[in-house]
């Protein structure tokens, strides 16, 4: 038996058959197909290598029209797609051992590649391997039909997904019904991969550092997506335990029909109400909201609807969108939509607009890419305001640094409401416009800011990593990264104070606002909305109904004059050990 | 098709990366318009001018001595054009 350890990032437990995805592509297994099938084979084969070498074709196409010259490595892979030495040898192993494309492809390239091995490793020609590696991908992807999750089976035993890393759009496609967890070498706490675990409920355990070797397809797993553990070769005695504690598990959440606390307040002990919201990517997930008995949508993420896309999505798109969750939510719960929030560490592909920067977390991202993109902006805009007539739709712009950006947002959304008006359109104009606040010097700059808007959302994963300069998927600094460090504290409630002399809200929407060790501190700064992934609700109620508002500000005001995160996090774990003593694990 | 003697002809490649991917894949785009058998060796290895895949796993550096061998009707416009290609030194390019 073997316990790894990493980052839980989404909760959960999963006791299953692996699955491995290692990176260097899909794991094909031996398959043969009757000798009748096999000329059919034979001319999937070809014609995916054609379609590989038009799309190597394209991209390089594609890539000159954004760099200015020709690189000429997929033009490259095209003629190597080719090749008909590759052709006509692949065809040999269908048509003798009856092998599928799938199969006769990726042993014929694996082979191929296992005669670089011979070379010494920092040889000139061995980085060639990747080439062949992204060509083996190609071809798989457009056999199957699939990006690389097409080696998971769509029905039969669920899998849980071993893998290096997995990108935000190949977690998007994870069916929880099939992929009961995944597992991954890399990656961060608060990635996008993470949030959509998260959003799927997917129990999910990431940064674990090199695993792979240790482990193949079909062994038996466990991943424990609250302790963050990955347990290989499990002791009999450990799944017993794991195989009781998921049962457990399933009857506190999977089973039950209505939620506990689902029609109980957020109240603190003297009596303030504390509005808890839910944080939502996929329309779907809107009713997750109200079967744990949200207040409202407090962030309600719209990137989906440009991932996975060669296409802008259209104003119809967005507005059906929308309308989904109106109608969801009904006429007197919030739902507030933040605009396009594409960034570098979520889906770089995304028109091309974002690759080629060096830097790009302090590059054209979220608002500054869509003040640069003026008619995709508007569709979106567009799109809201003609949804707000469904319900109580309230607008956020996201990554503001400066006023001036705010309030060409805003200029913005009064063209487009004029468009509309002179259109004959219904829309509502009069919805409240809020921002984010996750940029420090918009956090410096809370009292101007406060005079343009409504509402302020603290987005804490981006303020937390622009203030401490830290990447929060890079395993080397994201020590640095602490919601608790009082930096993070102080700017906090620099926001705070500004919005309370203007008696504007305040909501909290990052991961920060999700756990509960934090909740008396966020009070206590005078937060009184806070938004987190719709499963945390219910933690969340119990957690504000030990409050009493004055003890709040007594631990917000302590931790405030704390010098490390270290201190603050000590302290607030001793907080939540006094105020609840039942709540720690 | 003409009976014809293959042509036998030596070249040291020019290219300050060697016959790696690009130089490769040019070659046997060339190679694939003329109908004649194109094979390039090197050491004790031989490829099939026409398979980019086939010369790049001849790891021939630069400055490595190649044979071309080539045989059919269009063989002397083919071993011209290609004894170009493998001994312009091109570009930076792999």
């Amino acid at each position: 038996m073997e316990v790894r350890r990493g980052i839980a990032v989404s909760p959960g437990i999963a006791v299953g058959t692996a699955l491995v995805l290692d990176t260097e592509g899909v794991v094909i297994s031996r398959r043969t197909v009757p000798i009748d099938q096999a000329a059919g084979e034979v001319a999937r084969l070809l014609v995916a290598l054609h379609a590989a070498a038009d799309e190597s074709r394209r991209r390089e196409v594609l890539l000159r029209q954004q760099i200015g010259r020709d690189l000429g490595i997929l033009a490259g892979h095209a003629v190597l797609y080719e090749d008909p030495t590759l052709r006509r040898e692949v065809e040999k192993l269908i048509l003798d051992n009856h092998f599928s494309a799938e199969y006769a492809f990726s042993r014929h390239i694996r082979a191929f590649i296992r005669r670089f091995d011979e070379l010494p490793a920092d040889h000139e020609f061995g980085r060639l391997r990747a080439d062949f590696l992204d060509m083996e991908r190609q071809v798989l992807n457009l056999l199957l039909g699939t990006a690389t999750m097409g080696a998971i089976p769509l029905e039969g035993e669920p899998v849980i997904v071993l893998a290096a890393d997995l990108t935000p759009s190949e977690t998007a496609q994870l069916d929880p019904n099939t992929v009961h967890a995944f597992a991954t070498e890399s990656g961060g706490p608060t990635s996008h991969t993470a949030i959509m675990a998260g959003a799927l409920e997917i129990p999910a355990v990431v940064g674990i550092g090199k695993f792979l070797h240790d482990v193949s397809s079909g062994d038996t797993v466990i991943v424990d997506g609250i302790r963050g553990l990955l347990i290989l070769d499990p002791e009999p005695e450990t799944l017993a335990k794991y195989v009781e504690l998921k049962r457990e598990q399933f009857s506190r959440t999977g089973l039950i029909v209505v939620e506990p606390m689902r029609d109980v307040q957020p109240i603190t002990r003297d009596g303030v109400r504390i509005s808890l919201l839910g944080n939502i990517e996929f329309p779907t997930e809107a009713q997750n909201c109200i079967d744990r008995g949200a207040d409202g949508v407090g962030l309600y993420r719209t990137e989906f609807l440009y991932v996975n896309r060669s296409t802008d999505p259209t104003e119809q798109e967005h507005y059906e969108a929308y309308r989904a969750v109106l109608t969801t939510l009904g006429p007197s719960r919030p739902v507030v939509i933040r605009t396009l929030d594409v960034g570098a560490d979520k889906f770089s592909s995304f028109s091309g607009m974002l690759s080629g920067e060096k830097n790009p977390f302090l590059g054209l991202r979220s608002v500054r890419l869509c003040l640069k993109n003026l008619q995709l902006f508007k569709t979106q805009l567009r799109a809201i305001l003609r949804a707000a007539i469904h319900g109580d739709v309230r607008i956020m712009f996201p990554m503001i640094s400066t006023v001036m950006e705010l309030r060409q947002c805003k200029s913005l959304l009064a063209e487009v409401c004029e468009d509309l008006e002179e259109a004959g359109i219904p829309f509502k104009s009069t919805i409240p416009i809020g921002t984010m606040i996750e940029v420090p010097s918009a956090a410096i700059l809370a009292d101007v800011m406060a005079r343009e808007v409504q509402f302020f959302s603290i987005g804490t994963n981006d303020l937390v990593q622009y203030t401490l300069a830290a990447d929060r998927n890079n395993e080397n600094v994201a020590g640095l990264y602490n919601p608790a460090d009082p930096a993070v504290l102080r700017l906090m409630k620099i926001i705070c104070d500004a919005a309370k002399l203007l008696n504007r809200d305040v909501n909290v929407c990052g991961e920060m606002s999700g756990e509960v060790m934090f909740t008396p501190l966020l009070v206590g700064l005078g937060i009184r909305q806070m938004s987190a992934t719709p499963r945390k609700i219910p933690e969340l109620k119990r957690a504000v109904r030990n409050l009493t508002v004055a003890d709040c500000e007594r631990v917000a005001h302590e931790a405030l004059r704390m010098e490390t995160a270290r201190e603050v996090t000590t302290y607030l774990r001793e907080q939540q050990l006094r105020i609840a003593p039942d709540s720690l694990d | 098709m003409a009976i014809t003697e293959p042509i036998r002809q030596s070249v040291v490649v020019a290219n300050p990366n060697g016959l790696h991917m690009r130089p490769a894949t040019r070659f046997a785009q060339a190679a694939r318009k003329f109908r004649a058998k194109i094979e390039v060796i090197h050491e004790d290895k031989r490829a099939d001018g026409k398979s980019a895949m086939e010369l790049v796993f001849l790891i021939a550096m630069p400055g490595a001595e190649l044979w071309i061998e080539v045989d059919g009707d269009d063989a002397e416009i083919a071993v011209e054009a290609l004894l170009g290609l493998l001994a312009d030194p091109g570009g930076d390019e792999h």
